[in-house]
């Protein structure tokens, strides 16, 4: 595992192999391929036919998909030219906790949401400062507790792989970083 | 003691994330991926309607594999002649040029032959879409060529 500088020393991505991308990277590059999220939703038509999101045809998810990180990802990119000093306040207010009974200033698993709302598109990260933020991937999420489908359910088991290896690593010895049920 | 900046610097690679790079491209060249990704979509439902894999499809069109799958992610800024090729070999339209009757421009790229012409328009689910994209009515279609044929046959 490797952590993966995305810009200006407050944003960081995981890479879990070293034959891969990071997980930022990876996941911009999975939201603008059509032959993945064709598939995704083809894999998943009856949470987007039947579930929250009711009514939505494979057609619609994937370009209301692609669409929505596009918008994402200008967002992210502008972010990118801030100057130093308003950047982590930019990115707190990007990232909420993904617990939603802790408050920002708490140090916690985070996640960012896809514009505009509501969105399906999730990016997860390890807030471990007040301005810093390591990505350690992210998902289309299409029920409400992510251990409810395989593929969220994995985001979990990173983010907490993510958190021990910080720990192993001296980056965060805060507890408080919980196995929590979303 | 060291800062956690300077213990987040001793694990993290030199060699920045590649995804501003990536998202510049996709900025700059937004216009034509668009018209991509819809193409690809299109190709695929069709894969899928047809159970056609990429890999027999990239051989019935004599492209690679490779190449294949590029324009099904939506990545490939493709040529007329191959979205020509893919229209013709899945029976289907994948642009159409607005303002363009692909009526006329059969009937007089073949006036010496309308018989033929009349056959293929019947046969063609890509010019069935050039005529009625929205609401396709065979019935309405056929008067509807009939009358070209009469007004541009012979």
């Amino acid at each position: 595992m490797e952590i993966v500088p995305i810009f200006a020393k407050h944003l960081f991505a995981v890479r879990y192999d070293e034959d891969d991308p990071d997980e930022f990277e990876k996941l911009f590059t999975q939201w603008s391929d059509i032959e993945y999220l064709e598939e995704f939703f083809e894999t998943h038509k009856r949470d987007i036919e039947n579930g929250f999101y009711r009514n939505t045809t494979v057609e619609d998810a994937v370009f209301i998909t692609k669409d929505q990180a596009s918008q994402l990802e200008q967002k992210l990119k502008q972010l990118s030219t801030f100057p130093i000093k308003s950047l982590p306040e930019s990115l707190d207010r990007l990232f909420r906790p993904l617990d939603k009974n802790l408050t920002e200033n708490e140090l916690a698993k985070s996640k960012a949401y896809g514009f505009p709302s509501p969105s399906w598109l999730r990016v997860y990260a390890i807030k471990v400062s007040q301005e810093t933020f390591i990505v350690t991937g992210g998902a289309i999420k299409l029920t409400q507790y992510m251990s409810e489908r395989d593929h969220t359910a994995i985001e979990l088991r990173k983010l907490n792989r993510t958190i021990d290896f910080l720990k192993e690593q001296g980056i965060i010895d805060r507890e408080g970083f919980e196995e929590l049920e979303f | 003691m060291s800062t956690l900046q300077e213990k987040l610097n001793s694990i993290t690679a030199k060699e920045p994330s590649k995804w501003l790079e990536n998202a510049q491209w996709r900025e700059n060249n937004a216009g034509w991926l668009d018209k991509s990704a819809k193409i690809a979509f299109k190709i695929l439902r069709e894969l899928r309607a047809k159970k056609i894999s990429q890999k027999d499809f990239a051989i019935q069109l004599g492209l690679s594999p490779q190449y294949i799958n590029k324009v099904v992610k939506g990545q490939e800024n493709l040529t007329l002649e191959t979205i020509s090729k893919i229209e013709e070999e899945l029976g289907l339209c994948l642009i159409h040029v607005p303002g363009f009757s692909g009526i006329n421009m059969k009937i007089h790229a073949a006036s010496d032959n309308i018989g033929s012409v009349n056959k293929d328009i019947v046969k063609s689910e890509s010019i069935k879409y050039l005529y009625q994209p929205d609401h396709y009515q065979p019935e309405t279609e056929k008067t509807f060529i009939n009358e070209q044929i009469a007004a541009y046959g012979n």
